[in-house]
Parts: C-alpha cells; structure tokens; sequence
C-alpha cells in the first residue's frame, strides 16, 4: 500500500515535470517560429529571385515497391522552384514494376556512371538517365533498405548538400528555396530540417497543395493534434538551443561532406533519420567544429498518415524502435563534458520523457487502476492521478492548437479549430494510451532483439499525380 | 486500506477544475484570434481588390484623381509597389516610381519604419531601397548597425541602393563583420551597388578580413572589378596556402574571371594532395586552359579521386580543339580503365545532351 502511494506520487511528479518543460520547449519553439516567419514574410509575398549564391542540391528518393507512386512522385520533384538541383530516384531492388515504370515515364537509358563509392552500399546494378529530363538519374540496386539507398544516392550525387525525401512526401513548390536558407544565413549550419505537416484531407492539383483541409478519418485527426504537440514545436523548440536531436527522413537537408565524414546512414536501424544526427552531433564535436542543426518552421513538406490501426500500429512500433536504437547507439552523447544542452538537456529528456514514457504512463495507468481496483488506493488518491495525468496531456494537446493558431493557422476552416480541440480531448484518453501501448511493443521488440524493418503503409495512390505528368509532359522544357 | 483526508479530494477538484477552466481559456482565446485572423484577411482581400486595379490601370497614365490612402491601406500599398517594382523593368517602372510618388509611398514608409514590429520595418525599408531615397540615409545607416541580422540587412541594402559610391565604404566593412548576414542577400546588395561603387571599398575591406572569415568573404569579390580583386586573391593564396577551404574558394573564383593570366596559379594546385583543390583547379582550366594542359589533364584522368577524374575528363572534352575522334582515340589509347571510364562517362553525357 505504501508503494502504490509512492508511485502514484513518484507519477504526479513525472507528469508535472513533463507538462513543465513541454511548455517551456513549445513557447521557445513559438517565439523562434513567430521571429523567423515575421521576418520572411514579405519575402515570400514578393517574386522569387536567385542570386546565383545558392548552392546546388541533390534530392535522394529511396523507393522500394512504388509502381503506383513513383512517377507522379517523380514529376512533382522536377518541378520545383529553384535554380540547382537534381533528382535521384533509387530503386531498392524493388519486387514489383517500379523500375520498369521509371525507364518507361522518363525514357532512361543505362549510362556509364563513374560511380564512387565513399560510403558502402549493396551492389549497384546500374545508372541511368533521363533523355527527357536531365535533371534525373535512376540507380538501380540489390535491395539493401532505405538507408543503403539513401547511401547509394550520396555517392552519385554530385552536389554539395542532399536532401532526402520520402516518395510520398508533398512539397511545396518553394520548399527547396526555404529549406536552404539557413545554409545561406550561418555558414556553421550542416543541417536543416523542413516541417511535416499531414496531407490527409488536403487537396493536391499537378502536384501543388492547393487547399489545406483536415482528414475526416478519427485516427489522421488524433495524429494531427499530436503532430502539432510532440513534433512541430517539440523539434522547433530545440533550435534556439543547438540541440536539435532528429530531423524527419521525409524532407530533410544535410551537408554531403559532413554525412559521409560522420559515415552516412547507418543500416540495420529503422531509426536512421534520428540515428544520423545524432550521430553528426557526436562527430562535429569530438571534431571540435562550430555547427548548427536547423528546423525551418514553414509548412512546406506533406506527408500522408496512416488511417487503420494496423498500419499506424506498425509505424509507431518501428518508430519506437527506431527511437531506443538511435539513443543507445549514440548513448555517448549524454552527459559528456561540454556537451552542452544536447548533451544535458535534451537527450536524458527524451530518455526519460519520449523512450520510457510508455512504461510510466502506460504502466503507471494500469497499477493505479489496479492498485486502486484491489483497494491499496483511495478514491482520491485515484482521481488526482486521473486528473493530472489526462489533464495535463489534454492541455498540451490544447495548447498546441493555441500555439499553431497564432503562428502558423494552417487550418484556416472557420470550423476545423473547434473540431480540433474536441480531437484534442478524445486524444489522451483514448489515443495516446493505445499509441503507448504500441510503443511499449516496440520496446520490448528491441529488448528481445525481434527483428524488423520497413513494412508497406497503405497509402492511397496519387491520383492527382496523373495530371502532373500531363502537365509536365505537356512542356518539357521546363522540367531541363 | 490506506485513507485519505478530505485534502486528496480537494486537490482532485481542484486539478480538475483548473485543467478544464484553463482548457476553456484557450479554446475562448483561439477562436477569438481566428475571428479576428479572419476579419483582417477579410479586409485585406478588399484593399487589395481595391488597390491593385488601380495600380494597373494608372501604370500606363494617370487618370483621375488618386484615392486617399488611409492608415488601413498603408501596408497593402506599399507590398504592392514593392511586388510591381520587382516585376518591372524599363519605363514602365519609371511609371511606377512616379505612382509611388503621388501615392506618398516614401513618408509612408518612414512612418512604417518607426513601428516596433519586424515585418513594418521590412516593408518600409524594401520600399526606401526602390525609391533609393536619399533623405532617409542617416536613418539607414543607423539601422545597419541593428543586432537583428534581417532588420540590419535590409537597411544596408536599401542604404547601398541610396548612393553606392558613397554608401558601400560604410556597407563592405559591415559585410566583412556580419558573417550573420544571408549570403544571397548580400549577393543582391553587391550586385545593384555595381562594380565601380563596390570593387575598391570591398577589396579593402576583405584585405583586412579575418582568416576566419575569409571563405565566406572571397565569393564576394566576383562583384569587383578584376583588376582589383584578382591581385588580392593571389596575396590571400599566398598567405593562407595552409587553409584548403580559402584556397579552393580562390580558385573558384580565378574560374569565374576567366583571366588567362591565373593560369599560373591554377596550374600549381593540379596536384595538390586535397582532392577538393584538384578538383576545383581542373574546373578552372576548363575555362582558361591551353592546348599545353592537355598533358596535365591526361594525368589526372589516372587521380584516385572519381570526381577529379571526371573533371580531368570533362575539361579535355571541352578544350576548344578537341574533336570527337580525338576523344574517342583518347580513350583507346587508357591504359588505366579508370581513366578510360571517365572519358566514356564525359562522351555519353555529351551524346544525351546533344553537345555533339
């Protein structure tokens, strides 16, 4: 009985000390979000112009059993809006057509690439390129995982920063032109992350966002106000800091030479996107380098969510794996001398807070309600849990909304706020506890060593990716 | 079982209490920003809808009389000119600096450039930077010493715009100082000033540099005139020959100034033992080389390094008297098949390309 009242007092601390310092990372994340976005807006009003100081990109598409996706994918991507650049689509041994749809679309043809291989990968097969559209070399290789493709494009890549996008991802047409700017505002910076924002319920045109709306689908809207409160100003608020611990695998921006210095993405994790800055963090310092990782707070990265349970339950349990692989593959980084707020800060916290949060609030909503089922708890030592622990995850879910509201309004439907917050209510109680359920999975997954990998989310097939093509097929010469 | 006083409930009650009071707080606060967020579109779409047809109908000739603009039009004014100005070119934005004119854009925007707020200050000095008005020059050069690096910038261009000759000796030491400042920006601001205004200030400024600087600074100088930047980079090759980063920008630049007379320079890094400054040496010879470098570039086809190869391939490929035979008895003639790669990549691009 003493132990039940000293962990349910050891649980009000834990959810108190992670209400606090949610609120403080979200209003630093507000503050930097509101400074960057206020300074940049007139910019963004006015015609684009280049100065010809903006460094080439290459953008890495890792695609494995993408034959429904890959070309409209492909064909958003040579549209956007930016002077140097180029697009390398790797087909990871895909099963299906993938390959035969990318020679047929784009017209490759096998080319004798030089191909230097400064990270090692699985065999590469062969290179190609497009007669059509010189932007765009295909390689085609043994099936090695994202990571080993993502390798396998940073060898060819001929550009001194690589962004790697996942083939469902939407970007904006001026997504290249924002996420470079913090390359072009601080020498010192090697990488840059863009935000992820959902696309479920968004109307996409010739491969434009064109109306932002919100899913009608229960499970997109919970990971919509999660979205807005564990990611978008969870990594955001961390910036100001220098301690910026992942940045998406859907669109994010790296300095080529850093990558392949610090060893490229790692395979065998399902975490690579976390794993790899993470681990250019512990190279930059032990090199003893002035850096800095970056989030840019503009919306202009899309991605679809799952919408059944299956599919979500797999992702979450791959992300929660790829979480406790990242963190103990580069436990070096905690606590190290000079390691500052990274090192002191934000990594124990997200050990504590983000690796072992399924154990403590999952496993301490079921002692509570046992302890106090079996009668070793009052009912008021049961309702003050109750209240603290789904209060304050219900208010952080609010107060995400509020944050989003005054800074960015993505959701600009008169009605989409209120039913945001009534999402937002449902979302601890009932989401949040079945997604630490499937995160606990994932942990114990990792302990017992099960293996796992990358497993198909149904997605829909962009059906409005046939009209890009025709667009773009309709005027090649833009696309050179 | 273990019992609890009365205290327990109440600081249930009141937990539950305060959650939900605080939760109503923001969702009554949210929703009241969202109407007004919405009442300020709302009245942004009409002064646009008001504003911009007149703009266009009066690029051409005024007719009529002008409309008055109200505190609520300011803004919306004033983003509009600066989207015409940098739409226009020619007389017809000529045109358009005489609508700014009648319309009172340059007291509007000293007006702006007194709000407290970031994106006024912005707008009002995009807009003193199109009319390069002189009378704001003491305000300008204040603002470029502003911490705020966007702030600071946009002043500094708006004050190089004003009188470059006389402006860019107060701008290049800034430029030289801000390593916060957006290089393309800074890009934009050396480019309007033009070379005469820029290349001696600059020159001097970057001679002072800092080495910690010196590879963000040397880019720049492509914005000087030759005769000036040229000497300076080979003093800075000369003294910073330790520094691969400043020495390869150095390079990058004899590139850009396709001035025969650095061929010198250029050749003695062919083989120097970072790749990088290989590379970039190769890619200079490609834009001033000689027939004698033909030699040189046959070496490098056999560097450990793909992308020197490449380059060596490439440069052959595009020196001025070479022929397709010729590169095809090139490539027979490789012993390496390294080299010989590299030259059947150059030719396959070519051929996709149609340069042949």
């Amino acid at each position: 009985m003493a132990f039940a009242l000293i962990f349910q007092k050891f649980l009000l601390l834990y959810f108190a000390i992670l209400m606090i310092t949610y609120l403080l990372i979200d209003f630093s994340a507000f503050f930097y979000a509101r400074r960057y976005m206020e300074r940049r807006r007139l910019e963004y009003e006015l015609p684009r112009f280049f100065s010809g100081f903006e460094p080439w990109v290459s953008l890495l598409v890792a695609a494995y059993d993408e034959e429904k996706t890959v070309a409209s994918a492909t064909y958003a991507l040579l549209q956007l809006f930016y002077p140097h650049y180029e697009v390398i689509v790797i087909n990871d041994g895909s099963n299906d057509r993938t390959m035969d749809v990318l020679m047929k679309e784009f017209e490759l043809v096998a080319f004798p690439e030089v191909y230097g291989e400064y990270l090692k990968t699985k065999q590469v097969r062969g290179v190609y390129y497009s007669a059509k559209y010189p932007k765009l070399r295909v390689i085609d290789k043994v099936n090695g995982g994202k990571s080993d493709a993502l390798n396998a494009g940073i060898n060819l890549s001929r550009s001194p920063l690589v962004c790697s996008i996942d083939s469902d991802s939407v970007l904006s047409r001026d997504s290249l032109i924002r996420i470079v700017q913090p390359f072009l505002e601080d020498p010192k910076t090697v990488a840059v992350g863009g935000q992820v924002r959902i696309l479920n319920g968004c109307e996409v045109r010739g491969g434009n966002l064109v109306k932002v709306g919100l899913p009608k689908n229960l499970l997109a809207l919970f990971q919509v106000v999660e979205y807005l409160r564990a990611f978008l100003f969870w990594r955001l608020g961390w910036v100001p800091l220098n301690a910026v611990m992942i940045i998406s695998g859907a669109f994010g921006l790296f300095d080529k030479a850093v990558v392949i210095k610090a060893g490229g993405y790692r395979t065998g994790t399902v975490g690579e996107d976390m794993e790899l800055v993470l681990r250019m963090h512990r190279h930059l310092r032990k090199e003893g380098r002035a850096y800095r990782i970056a989030h840019v707070p503009d919306p202009i990265c899309w991605t679809e969510v799952p919408e059944s349970l299956g599919s979500l339950q797999s992702q979450r349990i791959r992300w929660q794996r790829g979480l406790v692989e990242s963190l103990t593959l580069n436990w070096k980084l905690l606590f190290t001398f000079k390691g500052g707020v990274l090192s002191w800060l934000a990594f124990p916290f997200t050990v504590i807070f983000e690796l072992l949060s399924p154990v403590f609030e999952l496993g301490g909503f079921v002692l509570v309600l046992l302890a106090f089922w079996f009668r070793f708890l009052s009912i008021e030592a049961f309702l003050v849990y109750f209240c603290v622990a789904f209060g304050s995850g219900i208010l952080l879910s609010i107060i995400g909304l509020f944050l989003e509201e005054i800074s960015f309004h993505v959701y600009d439907d008169s009605n989409s706020i209120l039913k945001l917050f009534g999402v937002a209510i449902l979302e601890t109680p009932f989401y949040r506890l079945i997604n630490s359920f499937w995160r606990l999975i994932g942990l114990f997954q990792w302990l017992l060593g099960t293996k796992t990998g990358w497993k198909k989310i149904n997605r829909k097939s962009h059906a409005q990716g046939e009209r890009r093509r025709e667009r773009l097929s309709a005027s090649p010469s833009r696309s050179g | 079982m273990f019992h609890f006083s009365r205290a327990e409930f109440a600081v249930a009650f009141w937990i539950a209490f305060f959650t939900i009071l605080i939760g109503v707080f923001f969702l009554v606060l949210t929703v009241i920003i969202r109407a007004r967020l919405l009442s300020r579109q709302k009245q942004r779409r009409e002064l646009v809808k008001h504003w911009e047809p007149w703009l266009t109908k009066n690029l051409s000739k005024l007719e009529g009389s002008v409309p008055p603009v109200t505190e609520a039009d300011e803004r919306v004014v004033l983003q509009l000119l600066n989207y015409y100005y940098e739409l226009l070119s020619g007389s017809a934005r000529d045109r358009l600096y005489q609508l700014a004119g009648v319309l009172g854009a340059k007291s509007l925007a000293q007006k702006l450039l007194k709000s407290p707020k970031a994106d006024d200050q912005i707008l009002a000095l995009h807009t003193l930077r199109q009319l390069a008005d002189r009378t704001s020059w003491d305000v300008l050069l204040k603002l470029t010493g502003r911490e705020d690096a966007v702030v600071s910038l946009a002043a500094a261009r708006a004050f190089a715009k004003t009188d470059p000759v006389h402006a860019m000796p107060w701008v290049a030491p800034l430029i030289v100082e801000r390593s916060d400042w957006a290089c393309d920006k800074v890009a934009f601001l050396l480019k309007e000033a033009g070379p005469e205004a820029v290349s001696q200030p600059l020159v001097d400024a970057v001679g002072l540099a800092k080495k910690e600087n010196l590879t963000r600074l040397i880019p720049y100088l492509r914005f000087a005139d030759q005769s000036l930047a040229r000497p300076l980079l080979h003093r800075i090759m000369q003294n910073h020959s330790d520094d691969f980063d400043i020495v390869r920008a150095c390079i990058e630049l004899f590139s850009a100034f396709r001035n025969t007379e650095d061929l010198l320079s250029v050749r003695a890094h062919l083989h120097h033992r970072d790749w990088r400054i290989r590379a970039c040496a190769v890619v200079a010879l490609k834009e001033i080389g000689a027939e004698e470098d033909q030699k040189e570039l046959l070496s490098l086809l056999r560097d450990q390094e793909p992308w020197v190869r490449y380059q060596a391939a490439h440069a052959l490929a595009t020196l001025p008297f070479m022929s397709k035979e010729r590169l095809e008895e090139m490539i027979q003639k490789q012993a390496d098949h390294k080299s010989a790669k590299a030259m059947v990549q150059v030719m396959a691009e070519r051929r996709i390309r149609g340069e042949e």
